[in-house]
């Protein structure tokens, strides 16, 4: 946790320094003789053929000037795994462009920085931010990137009724979409209804921001009569052609389905490093599609896989750890939200509601576990307890809040117990509802290798107070098909959104109706006035300024951890794994959801291959 | 015989439709549909889509209709060659995504299928002639063995071996990752024989097993028969006797078993092909139920039914031909 | 075959070591011949065995199979010695108590033996109670335990349960999985293939293609359907019945095919003919000339069945929609081991292999046995 906290100062300088005024961040740019022929020799054989114009036509005039720790050098390819997310999230990820970015590896260490954009402003009163963008920045086939590219994507496509894309939530302002207006070429602005200092963060979550008007265009009925939208939404996909042409660092060349897909370098991307050496270092990335994590693991140790973060996990560091002495690869950790159980507080069992709706029912469940145990079991030493509290990578983090109810303590929880009228009436050792009915909580939890065996430890814990928990565990599409519903009482999933909060409130309160998915009728019908009330702070959060904001989103923490919402076990640092060839690969990271969950923190553009790989 | 033969493929047809209609319905007998498990899919990496976007997509693909109109639509395509599309799998046309891995399959199933039989007959005339004896209880002792372990940890200790004991880089796959996507030629082909033998292992040991022990307590049947002794008595050798009188007799059984053993053959190639990350049809179709992607899912269930039905077509016309005891009227 | 067999199973001739005067009865003279299959007597004594541990588990499994230990996780089995440090011999077993340590370098919890504090295996200990006889009686005597520290003797898994007393519990559903299931497949298989081969023509016709619609089907659709249906409040003791269903209810199919196979050229054996022309019912053929003649071809099929049920049930627990926790079964077993850091580091997390391949192989050498006993040709 030691460099985690730093995270709440420097993410609230990223926008508090704002309130006070006007920020510009902004690159310096570099005299153009300095990247001349600093180029990738595949480009330079194609820029000697004639094919692609020079590398200092094709860079804008300010590319994005990247700190590197060691200059890398061109070429080769990195192959990684990837098991079960076969669609284009993890290509998108890789070669993602956002208009802002958090500090990477570790974004506790440091503002939101230009990316895309290459400053932004603020007006007065926080209700308008003008993003400057770079100019003579092109798209990969060679094609200007402006403000109009951005612009077509959000009025006709995001804003398109026609089209099945929706603008994102987080750019909803006091309950408004933002409105988007382009200034000039390399100048565009977003409008709020109310002011919202958190939007260079909120444009730092948003992996796609624009999209090529020159291709996407021709399918759009807008622009070419002979188009319709039923081909237009056809062709979105990624695969289907529109992944082929992108401002990322890498686009699509080859996708065979079920297989592999293989990324080709960017001739127009608009970075370097500090020697003025244009990335990525690797000319190709090529992704392979395994079937199961453990393929992912096992193809990292073996050497088949450079790097991964996503599909291997605690279960798999002993093993690595083991095997590390003989084979080329090393070990970093990244800290990462663990285990929560979510209540249903809607849920159509009226006892079960009760008892849910119960508050100290609820803190018995969290003082019952024996977070220790768990820790020394699944998470090799490697946990961090916390409560039903904002993070610690966040600027709400209260290690009071943190700390409430997570302390393992038998007694307390029977006593709570009683308190809450769940008594063993009939001398069975089980504990029934106060209504004198059998007590018995259906705990949600799909496959997942790490979270079923927390559940049964829980279930054993929980027993020994008296708590009879039924496991539930099924593959996760049909405990999600439960989720949806209002028939489950407990789910198991990972704890999201503690550490931006503001990026997915919907996750906390209900901004519209049926949410939270918890508390499907918190808007109509709030289970309690405490509820209500940390939903009324919440709400207000985003347009209040920052200071206070700040205090009321706080002090909704402060209610949710005393109330315990929910059940959390802690934070831990999970292992990732990185071939040794790889340079510029971080040792440690933070894995924070709302800005993508592993890929963009290795920042694969900067990343370069020390040796070529021999298969 | 051959009204035999045409009387069979007509039932063929009408029931690779039955079949078409009932997998569809299989399939979508669970909860929910594709668009509800890529829903789950976006949440799971944190970016959850919206109602509306979920609704176009249903729409788009038909997914709100009622089941048999969905049906209707999906075969209403064959005769085009268009099985529609797989929704899990970025709108790839289906025809496209399974006929290369139909390949792969048909040809690990079927070697597969050849080399169990063609070790289990012989080792099964083998523990049979020396019954009781220690090379009976050697192989009868190996094939139990064989037997009880299931076929996901032999697959799993295969490729512990490869990459913990001799070094392998690769995990799996059932060819040079070089070779992936492109059309086979002889260069991959060639690469194909080398990796089948660890997967034909995989799949075929637990049949191997099984098919010789059966071998074994038919050609113990036929061998205690009268003729066996009247052929013995007549003075012919004891090779002549067991091969060319009771082998070709004991052999029936096993003929009219690999219609069974060849969907065995395919379920235990469906999980060794998840561990081996084989590109055959086993680990597309697993995705593609748990994806709920029907049309996917349906077609290749389709496929493997159509290579049953032909195996079982062919195991009756070699019975009818190997023994002539049979007879179809 | 032909007619005389019948006579000759009925003339059952003694063998030749019998030197008794008094005629043996059939089944004395049965049980005698099956007694001298060595392996035959040893299957039966082991499923024997093993039977009657899963009968009363709570008695032999030295802790609770579903209750870990958060402090002994992975622990490996825990040696049994007879010698102590000093060279002295003990008839009496013992173990060394074990106390865990992570070592940073490897993450893994590392257990050293306590040598100064031999702890010697007791008999009828009290631990944990159960009940006996579907809850007749409560008690809490277990065979063995040590009365301080820990007895793993076949090591624990990664929650600190102990794999033993797990393996004689998971074996109560595995073993009588196995069973149900063939009792099932072979009453249907048996009826359906015989009849269908016996009246031939359109009821042929459809049962065959019922098999092979149901055999059409690679069962993982059929499986995931069942899983999706079954409610999650349902006791996991329903979910085994309703899986032992399933399989029964796909595996009669290959049965079925065998015995038509085998009936079709029974069919036309002389005896049937014979009989059909003595005018015996369909019933009659059937049952006392086709089926005895087809028994030993069945007994072979149904213990070869045993694994093959006991192997699905695993399949189906690799995928996941297999028997619920907290029961437990070989098949989940093994495919908690399924994990090539379990390969690895925790091999003794495969040791529900051994009672798996003892189980099959026990079922089949007593399937010959009665193989032997049933065919009347196979005297030699």
């Amino acid at each position: 946790m030691r460099y985690l906290s730093a995270f709440a100062a420097t993410l609230a300088g990223a926008y508090c320094l704002t309130a006070g005024g006007l920020v510009l961040a902004a690159d310096t740019p570099l005299a153009p003789d300095d990247w001349a022929h600093k180029e990738s020799p595949m480009l330079r054989e194609m820029v000697d053929a004639g094919q692609l114009p020079p590398l200092e036509e094709r860079l804008p005039a300010n590319p994005a000037v990247v700190q590197v720790e060691e200059i890398g050098t061109f070429g080769d390819t990195m192959v990684n795994g990837v098991a079960f997310l076969r669609n284009e999230y993890i290509p998108n990820q890789i070669a993602k462009a956002t208009l802002t970015t958090p500090t990477f590896p570790l974004p506790s260490e440091g503002p939101i920085l230009p990316n895309v954009a290459s400053g932004w402003e603020y007006n007065e009163d926080g209700t308008e931010i003008t993003f400057t963008l770079r100019e003579g920045m092109k798209w990969s086939d060679g094609e200007p990137f402006t403000a109009d590219d951005i612009v077509f994507f959000w009025e006709d496509i995001l804003l398109d009724e026609n089209v099945t894309r929706t603008p994102p939530l987080v750019l909803a302002a006091g309950g408004e979409m933002a409105e988007l207006e382009k200034i000039d070429d390399y100048a565009i602005r977003f409008k709020f209804a109310v002011p919202y200092y958190f939007a260079n963060t909120a444009l730092a979550t948003l992996d796609d921001i624009a999209w090529p008007k020159h291709i996407v265009g021709e399918m759009h009925p807008k622009y070419n009569s002979e188009a319709t939208y039923e081909e237009l939404n056809e062709n979105l996909l990624y695969f289907l052609g529109r992944g082929k042409v992108s401002i990322g660092a890498w686009v699509l060349e080859e996708y065979v389905p079920g297989e592999k897909f293989v990324l080709v370098r960017n001739p127009y991307y608009w970075k370097v490093d500090q020697d003025g050496n244009q990335l990525p270092y690797f000319d190709r990335v090529e992704i392979r599609e395994v079937e199961d994590r453990q393929s992912v693991a096992l193809g990292n140790v073996s050497g088949e896989f450079d790097s991964d973060g996503m599909w291997v996990g605690v279960q798999h560091l002993q093993l690595f750890l083991s095997e590390k002495e003989n084979r080329q690869y090393d070990i970093g950790y990244s800290s990462v939200a663990g285990m929560a159980m979510y209540f249903n507080y809607d849920v159509e069992d009226e006892t079960v509601r009760e008892v849910l709706r119960d508050a100290n029912f609820r803190r018995a469940f969290s003082v019952a576990i024996n977070r220790d145990d768990i820790n020394f079991v699944s998470f090799n030493d490697l946990l961090t307890t916390r409560g039903w509290a904002w993070s610690p990578l966040s600027q709400y983090y209260d290690e009071e809040a943190a700390g409430s109810y997570v302390e393992h303590d038998e007694d307390r929880a029977r006593e709570l117990l009683d308190e809450a009228g769940i008594v063993d009436a009939d001398g069975d050792g089980m504990r029934e509802a106060p209504d004198g009915s059998e007590l018995q909580i259906i705990v949600d939890v799909s496959q997942h290798d790490l979270y079923v065996p927390i559940t049964e430890m829980i279930r054993e814990q929980l027993a020994d107070v008296g708590i009879d928990l039924v496991l539930n565990v099924q593959h996760q599409d049909l405990i999600e098909e439960r989720r949806l519903g209002r028939d489950w009482h407990v789910h198991v999933w990972d704890l999201y959104g503690t550490e931006v909060p503001l990026a997915n409130l919907s996750l906390w309160v209900p901004v519209s109706d049926g949410q939270p998915y918890w508390h499907q009728e918190a808007a109509s019908a709030p289970f309690s006035p405490e509820f209500a009330e940390y939903s009324d702070l919440l709400l207000s959060a985003p347009a209040l300024p920052n200071v206070e904001a700040k205090a009321a989103i706080k002090q909704a923490g402060d209610i949710m951890s005393e109330n315990v919402f929910g059940v959390y076990i802690g934070d831990y640092e999970r292992p990732f794994i990185k071939s040794d060839r790889l340079g510029n690969m971080p040792d440690r990271y933070a894995r924070i959801q709302e800005f993508g969950s592993n890929m963009p923190a290795f920042r694969y553009d900067q990343v370069f291959g020390r040796w070529d790989r021999e298969n | 015989m051959l009204s035999f033969v045409i009387r069979r493929l007509l039932l063929m047809i009408l029931m690779m439709i039955v079949i078409s209609m009932v997998s569809f319905v299989i399939i979508q007998l669970p909860p929910g549909d594709w668009v509800t498990s890529y829903a789950a899919h976006l949440r799971a990496i944190s970016s959850p889509a919206s109602e509306a976007t979920l609704e176009a997509l249903r729409e788009r693909y038909g997914l709100g209709e009622p089941v048999w109109r969905q049906y209707l639509f999906w075969v209403s395509g064959f005769p085009r060659g268009d099985f529609g599309i797989a929704m899990s799998m970025q709108d790839t046309p289906v025809a496209d995504l399974v006929l290369p891995r139909f390949g792969m399959s048909l040809l690990l199933s079927l070697s597969t299928l050849v080399v169990v039989l063609g070790l289990a007959i012989p080792f099964g005339i083998i523990a049979a002639v020396n019954r009781n004896g220690p090379i009976d209880y050697l192989f009868s002792t190996v094939a139990f063995f064989a037997l009880s372990i299931p076929s996901f940890i032999v697959a799993l200790g295969i490729l512990f071996i490869s990459v913990f004991y001799f070094g392998a880089v690769s995990i799996g796959g059932l060819y040079d990752a070089q070779y992936m996507g492109e059309p086979m030629n002889w260069a991959k082909f060639k690469s194909t024989l080398e990796h089948m033998p660890g997967p034909m292992l995989a799949i075929g040991l637990g049949g191997l097993a099984g098919t010789m022990r059966i071998m074994r307590g038919n050609m113990l049947d036929v061998l205690s028969q009268q003729f066996i002794e009247t052929a013995r008595a007549k003075g012919l050798r004891e090779r002549v006797v067991v091969v060319k009188h009771a082998a070709r007799l004991a052999v029936n059984p096993i003929i009219s078993r690999v219609g069974i053993h060849l969907p065995e053959i395919i379920g235990g190639e469906v999980i060794v092909s998840v561990i081996l990350g084989l590109p055959t049809l086993g680990p597309l179709f697993l995705r593609a139920v748990l994806a709920q992607d029907m049309y996917l899912a349906g077609t290749i269930i389709m496929l493997f039914a159509l290579i049953l039905l032909i195996g079982n077509l062919l195991a009756d016309l070699v019975l009818a031909w190997s023994d002539p005891r049979i007879t179809y009227n | 075959m032909d007619a005389t067999d019948t006579r000759q199973e009925a003339q059952a001739p003694a063998p030749e070591e019998e030197q008794a005067f008094r005629p043996l009865s059939v089944r004395r003279l049965m049980w005698r011949r099956f007694r001298r299959n060595r392996m035959a007597m040893i299957g039966a004594v082991l499923l024997s065995c093993m039977y009657l541990m899963i009968a009363v588990p709570g008695f032999f499994a030295p802790y609770e199979f579903d209750r870990g230990n958060p402090r002994y996780v992975f622990v490996a089995p825990q040696a049994l010695h007879f010698l102590d440090d000093e060279g002295g011999f003990h008839v009496r077993p013992f173990v060394y108590p074990l106390t865990g340590k992570r070592d940073p370098a490897t993450m893994r919890v590392v257990y050293t033996e306590d040598r100064e504090n031999p702890q010697a295996i007791r008999f009828f200990v009290r631990g944990y109670d159960y009940t006996l006889f579907f809850g007749l009686i409560e008690t809490n005597i277990q065979l063995f335990g040590v009365d301080e520290g820990t007895i793993f003797l076949a090591g624990t898994d990664g929650r600190g349960r102990d794999m033993l007393s797990r393996i004689i519990n998971g074996g109560r559903v595995s073993l009588t999985i196995g069973l149900l299931a063939i009792v099932i497949m072979v009453f249907v298989g048996t009826a359906i293939g015989t009849l269908s081969a016996y009246r031939g023509g359109w009821f042929d016709t459809i049962v065959q293609r019922v098999i092979e619609l149901i055999r059409s089907f690679p069962q993982l659709p059929l499986w995931m359907a069942m899983a999706a249906i079954i409610p999650p409040g349902w006791p996991s003791i329903w979910v085994f019945f309703g899986i032992t269903i399933v399989l029964a209810m796909i595996e009669w199919t290959s049965l079925a095919r065998e015995i038509r196979g085998k009936a079709l050229a029974l069919k036309t054996a002389d005896y049937v003919a014979a009989a059909e022309v003595a005018g015996a019912r369909a019933p009659r053929i059937i049952f006392v000339h086709m089926i005895p003649n087809l028994s030993s071809h069945i007994l072979v099929t149904a213990t070869l069945a045993v694994p093959t049920i006991i192997l699905a049930e695993s399949a189906l627990s690799f995928l996941g929609l297999g028997i619920k926790a907290p029961m437990t079964s070989w098949g989940v077993l093994l495919s908690e081991a399924n994990k090539i850091e379990i390969f690895r580091l925790s091999p003794w997390m495969l040791t529900p292999a051994i009672p798996l391949i003892l189980t099959v192989m026990s079922f089949n050498f007593l399937g010959d046995g009665l193989r032997d006993v049933a065919d009347p040709h196979s005297s030699r």
